[in-house]
């Protein structure tokens, strides 16, 4: 793999080290041999300590904001702290040298991505420009013919578009639906969704897969309520309070379809009235929410952002918006599952990141909170500060990304998925290197 | 004794019909809450007790938000980072364009590189504001662009559409 020099102006030094140093005690620490790990009690160092520096875990780091690219930073920060995914990256799953041999084209988008997760887990605790990835990712983009995302959601959507498309190993062109892909996006980040359709007229049902990279929910809020313009006291919106687990039961209720929306019926051999039913044939190992609090209404011409407060759980179970449940539920099937079903240990999920919003459409401002070693942080572009769980339960949460419980408790305890190759020295890029 | 006349026939059958719909309603009713009263009771649904736990949870953290006397965690203002860094509010570092090569101050990159690259931004939205948001298959289609902004305030598009997301 290509050693990129670092290229540093003279007598700038991280803290007061040297990087060679920085990184023996990391290997230290990975060996456990290290100064401490989760027992801070143990030893008394004040902030201005930097060796203080090297006991925070791995890969955290701001993220300097280049121009209004808070939503590209929290969106990173979230996807740098992802287990699998980030694993995949560190573990050296795209080999850089090997992509620029083979494509020799010098756009690598995925290259770039393993850039900024080299610079962020090298050790180095001053704020990283990702200014190479954005360069990449709006030529990525222009290539596409999108423009630039400002938005977090349609952010991390492209994101992982373009990791597919690039590492697309089942053939020319495959958008999922033939061979399963075997990409780091897919792996992670795709579930199957299950949509049936009823014909309201003779009940024939039919059903279609459509792979999912995240869900997008509705709030749960009583529509009418809203429509009606009616103010809701203090009172009724605690009890009106609208959570998670009442937007996944929005998702997966029967919905009628409108009369101009009338589906073709197999069986009665005409467009009949019909309902509609979403559920979840499988989960993915990284599973993302995302609240639609964009309210556009073709009607009055006008966007809103719905500033409502939404509930969310930092443990989830996905349990009864399987498939399996909801289908169960549907027939009638009221016997209550008491447990012992194998499935159920992948439908436990455990959140680890949260991307929030505050402000208006016209100008507001995304910030990160993402949950390492039992630990929560906010990451604020450049600021990254330690936060009690209240601050993120309360926050007005826009994006959710929750881990399959398993792989969360590994995750955690676990310090043997950092790289370990004998021989790997970790160098920061050139470009927006700090 | 009179013989019960057409009207007062149909309420006697309404009567007795809404009778019976009405008892098989409880039967029903009972039936369900006497399940769910059963499983809370015994705590045989492990998830009700950990659901209420998480509700009680963020009723308690945004009680203590709500506390002016904790505004200090909540609101922007940074001393120090957890690193012991301050920063500033535009990103003073320096680095070099990919594309041109001049010294660039970070937190003024992207709308540098906005015109470096010649993206022409603004040219874009004034023609996708045009296409209408529906009717496009692709659930990622940028049409609904009605929120974009010309200086690159963070914003949001949804798509209202969907229900579920599915594949690109």
């Amino acid at each position: 793999m290509a050693k990129h020099s670092m290229v540093l102006p003279q007598g700038v030094v991280f803290g007061n080290e040297s990087i060679g140093q920085r990184l023996i005690k990391r290997r230290r620490l990975v060996s456990g041999i290290g100064l401490c790990l989760n027992d801070k009690s143990k030893f008394s160092f004040s902030v201005k300590d930097l060796r203080g520096k090297s006991c925070f875990p791995e890969g955290l780091r701001g993220l300097n904001n280049l121009g209004s690219t808070c939503f590209m930073n929290c969106m990173l920060q979230a996807l740098l702290h992802a287990p699998i995914f980030k694993d995949y990256f560190l573990s050296d799953g795209h080999d850089s040298e090997d992509c620029k041999r083979r494509t020799m084209d010098r756009l690598c988008l995925i290259c770039d991505i393993n850039a900024v997760f080299l610079a962020m887990y090298s050790g180095g605790r001053t704020p990283y420009s990702p200014a190479r990835f954005l360069y990449s990712w709006w030529q990525h983009s222009a290539n596409l013919a999108n423009y630039e995302q400002q938005d977090a959601h349609e952010f991390f959507i492209a994101m992982l578009d373009a990791i597919h498309e690039k590492e697309d190993i089942t053939g020319k062109g495959s958008k999922g639906n033939g061979g399963e892909c075997q990409c780091i996006a897919h792996k992670v980040f795709y579930g199957l969704l299950r949509s049936d359709v009823t014909c309201m007229a003779c009940g024939f049902t039919s059903t279609t897969y459509d792979p999912f990279l995240d869900i997008s929910l509705n709030l749960d809020i009583n529509i009418s309520l809203v429509e009606k313009g009616k103010k809701l006291t203090k009172q009724n919106e605690d009890d009106n309070m609208s959570t998670l687990l009442g937007c996944l039961d929005l998702f997966t209720r029967p919905e009628k379809l409108g009369p101009d929306q009338k589906l073709y019926c197999q069986n009665c051999q005409e467009r009949q009235n019909s309902l509609k039913q979403m559920s979840i044939r499988k989960l993915p190992l990284v599973l993302t929410l995302h609240v639609k609090r964009f309210e556009h209404s073709f009607v009055k011409k006008l966007s809103r952002k719905i500033d409502r407060y939404l509930q969310f759980p930092f443990s989830l179970d996905m349990t009864p918006y399987l498939s399996s449940s909801i289908l169960r539920a549907r027939y009638g099937n009221r016997i209550f599952n008491f447990g012992g079903d194998e499935s159920e240990t992948f439908s436990k999920f455990e959140i680890f990141a949260v991307v929030t919003h505050s402000g208006t459409l016209e100008s507001g401002h995304y910030v990160s909170f993402v949950r390492l070693r039992k630990q929560w942080y906010r990451c604020d572009d450049a600021w990254i500060t330690e936060v009690d769980e209240a601050i993120v339960r309360a926050s007005q949460c826009y994006m959710i990304f929750y881990v399959q419980k398993t792989l969360f408790n590994n995750a955690n305890e676990d310090l043997s998925h950092l790289p370990n190759s004998p021989g790997r020295e970790v160098f920061i890029p050139i470009a927006g290197c700090c | 004794m009179s013989v019960p006349d057409e009207e007062d026939l149909t309420s006697l059958q309404s009567q007795i019909s809404s009778h019976f719909f009405c008892d098989l309603l409880d039967s029903v009713i009972v039936d369900v809450a006497s399940e769910c009263h059963r499983i809370a009771k015994l705590g045989l649904d492990a998830n009700l007790d950990e659901e209420d736990e998480e509700l009680k949870l963020s009723a308690q953290a945004r009680a203590r938000l709500a506390d002016p006397s904790n505004s200090n965690e909540s609101n922007g203002k940074y001393v120090v980072d957890i690193f012991g860094q301050t920063h500033p509010t535009v990103a003073n570092e320096i680095f070099d364009c990919m594309n041109c090569n001049r010294s660039i101050v970070a937190g003024k990159f992207a709308p540098h590189l906005e015109k470096c690259m010649g993206k022409g931004r603004k040219a874009r939205l004034k023609v996708t504001r045009s296409s209408s948001g529906s009717g496009s298959q692709n659930r990622y289609s940028r049409g609904s662009s009605v929120n974009r902004l010309a200086n690159g305030n963070p914003s949001f598009a949804g798509n209202e559409h969907s229900i579920g997301s599915s594949q690109p």
